[in-house]
């Protein structure tokens, strides 16, 4: 890979390929992770997510293709030691408490940071149940003890695999806002998730995969920006005559009657214009906005998947 | 790399302290020990020191009657005494008959000795260490064999490799520190069943009024010997078990399949040898681990001849095919373990 195109890429895959016999989970992902972003990871299920976490990870051995975490020029187990990762539910070990259970891992990779601990036990909200063995905590607080595991060591990269699944709406809300902190500092997230509304508040960039390919990578903005386009969206006195009036404008593109409104295709600073346009025949304007599209449509758009909230 | 797999040893033995499984084989060993030198000590209790008794009949006034004289009697002149009462037409004829029971007191007199030093072989020290490692020997495999599954297979099972990988860890490296604190924690079960030996043996002592330790200073270095074939029979069968896990996946499968193993060997040996070869037990691992526990070493009887070279005549066979296992499941456990996919949790 051509280093200084990557110099500020976290995360880079090269045509990376992961077949189990005849079965292709991963086709030849190309994708790039930007430093300091909240990125999502998005796909239906066995779109591959998960298999690319894990040969990220060094968990799954890639078929073909190549991939670089971190930096240039460290080898993958010292991009591993600075990288917090939870891979699908968290695994732990029930017997241990968890306390222990972070003690362990925190150990493991030759540190020994107790202060570090009740930080993290705190953090999310584990503080009074940390002595408490991690059989006995419910699949909110398992998830917890993960946000707690992957933050150990302070890491420059996390890879969080649905970190909400399993919590309540409130506990929801504050992983979210949890996650979001994580994202500043230079800090990059590469965040997997079903939930695509909880994607689109929370990340700054999204792949979207299917099928093991990649559909999509860019900045949420700009994604949906680019199918939104210039479509502004009129309801008029009279929308039946306005349709009329706005088709015979030569800088106006399609113009289709929507739920008692008129979707417009037409840059959006000329809106004045077309104000003026509907005003001299003497059709006047009621609503006039751009036409937002939201990750969930822009998603079920690119994918061509059915409707629903999650991916 | 040493440093980092004694670092991941010293926290696979924190998760294992926190398991009760170590503790249950642990206090299974202990048990069976245990056992073994209080039930030789209840039938040391049991045994009459001194009183073999015999009843002379006399005929005193007329009237059949017997004097109880025992061996101790016989031998301190006590009996004399006893026979003062009897009248003097009987007296030598009791005389006699009292007399003709002094040789057969020299011999339970032997016997007794005889039972006496096999007590203490037994459970004074130092031969009670070794006796006791040997009460317990024939288990270890076994226990050892559903130790390594066990908290390998769990890896599998709680699909804990994920979140130990992905810190960086090295897999042959983890796979090396789970070998090792294996073989630790093995180590840890005869030293306490050792200890356990030496607290029963003071105790036995106190209560026998025996030396705390025999003269016979030789069988140190047997306790020592014994030790030291436990442990070196111990690390084939921990690369086999890691080996059966790997390859399963599962500790249930790994299990099985080691101790089903184990136990076809010491079922086949026989048959095997009669069908194929007298020279197939010599290959198989059951055979070679039983030899090497089975067989007590003999220091040489000449002066100057290597005490070494005697121990190697005597285990080189069974200590290279040891040693053939234990690199080969090893290596076959580690090659397998280093190609594969980490999965999530298996469940079972």
């Amino acid at each position: 890979m051509a280093e200084d195109r990557y110099k500020d890429i976290v995360i880079a895959t090269e045509s990376l390929t992961k077949h189990y016999g005849r079965i292709v989970a991963v086709d030849g992902l190309s994708m790039a992770v930007p430093r300091g972003q909240i990125f999502g990871l998005l796909g239906p299920n066995g779109s591959g997510k998960t298999t690319t976490m894990g040969m990220l990870l060094g968990l799954v051995k890639p078929t073909s293709g190549r991939f670089r975490l971190l930096d240039a020029g460290i080898s993958h187990r010292e991009a591993l030691r600075r990288t917090g990762a939870i891979v699908e539910t968290p695994c732990f070990y029930p017997g241990l408490s968890g306390r222990d259970n972070l003690a362990y891992f925190q150990g493991i990779s030759g540190k020994s940071n107790q202060a570090e601990l009740n930080e993290l036990l705190e953090r999310v909200g584990l503080g009074d149940r940390a002595n408490d063995r991690f059989r006995t905590y419910s699949q909110g607080m398992k998830q917890r003890l993960g946000l707690a595991y992957v933050l150990l060591g302070d890491p420059e990269v996390l890879f969080l695999d649905e970190p909400t699944n399993g919590m309540d709406p409130d506990g929801m809300a504050e992983i979210r806002e949890l996650i979001r902190s994580l994202g500043t500092g230079g800090r990059t997230v590469l965040l997997s998730s079903h939930l695509l509304h909880e994607v689109e508040q929370v990340c700054d960039s999204v792949a979207i995969l299917s099928r093991g390919r990649l559909v999509v990578q860019g900045r949420i903005d700009d994604l949906v920006h680019s199918l939104a386009g210039d479509r502004l969206r009129v309801r008029t006195t009279d929308n039946e005559k306005a349709i009329g009036i706005l088709s015979e404008l030569d800088w106006v593109g399609e113009v289709t009657a929507e739920d008692g409104t008129i979707l417009v295709t037409a840059p959006a600073e000329r809106s004045p214009e077309l104000t003026v346009a509907l005003g001299r025949s003497d059709v006047y304007v009621a609503e006039l906005s751009a036409e937002q599209m939201s990750l969930e449509q822009y998603y079920f758009k690119v994918t061509g998947s059915g409707e629903g909230g999650t991916a | 790399m040493i440093r980092r797999i004694l670092r991941l040893t010293r926290w696979e033995l924190f998760k294992l302290r926190r398991l009760w499984m170590p503790w249950i084989i642990l206090a299974v060993l202990v048990i069976l020990n245990q056992l073994s030198l209080w039930g030789t000590y209840a039938t040391y209790d049991s045994t009459p020191a001194d009183q073999y008794v015999v009843s002379v009949p006399a005929n005193a006034g007329g009237e059949e009657s017997a004097i109880r004289v025992s061996c101790d009697d016989i031998e301190d002149g006590t009996a004399n005494s006893l026979l003062a009462d009897i009248p003097d037409e009987f007296r030598e004829q009791v005389r006699q008959e009292v007399e003709s029971h002094r040789e057969r007191c020299l011999e339970i007199r032997e016997q007794i000795a005889a039972g006496r030093q096999r007590f203490v072989q037994h459970c004074i020290l130092p031969s009670s260490l070794a006796n006791g490692l040997k009460a317990v020997k024939d288990f270890v495999p076994i226990l050892v064999i559903i130790l390594a599954t066990s908290v390998f297979g769990r890896e599998y099972t709680l699909g804990t490799f994920r979140p130990v990988m992905s810190r960086g860890v090295r897999r042959w490296e983890f796979l090396g520190a789970k070998a090792l604190s294996i073989a630790l924690t093995s180590g840890a079960w005869l030293l306490i069943v050792s200890l356990t030996v030496v607290v029963s043996s003071l105790a036995v002592a106190l209560l026998t009024g025996e030396d705390v330790i025999s003269a016979d200073a030789g069988q140190w270095l047997s306790a020592a010997v014994i030790f030291g074939k436990l442990i070196c029979a111990l690390l084939p069968y921990i690369a086999v078990s890691l080996f059966f896990t790997v390859l399963t996946r599962s500790g249930t499968g790994g299990v099985s399949i080691a101790l089903g193993h184990f136990l076809f060997e010491l079922i086949t040996i026989s048959p095997l040898t009669k069908i194929f070869s007298p020279t197939v037990g010599n290959y198989m691992l059951a055979t070679n681990v039983m030899m090497v526990l089975q067989l007590d070493f003999v220091p040489p009887a000449n002066e100057g001849a290597s005490v070494f070279a005697s121990f190697f005549d005597m285990y080189l066979n069974p200590l290279l095919v040891m040693f053939a296992y234990t690199v080969v499941a090893g290596a076959a456990a580690a090659w397998l373990f280093l190609r594969r996919d980490v999965t999530g949790p298996r469940g079972e």
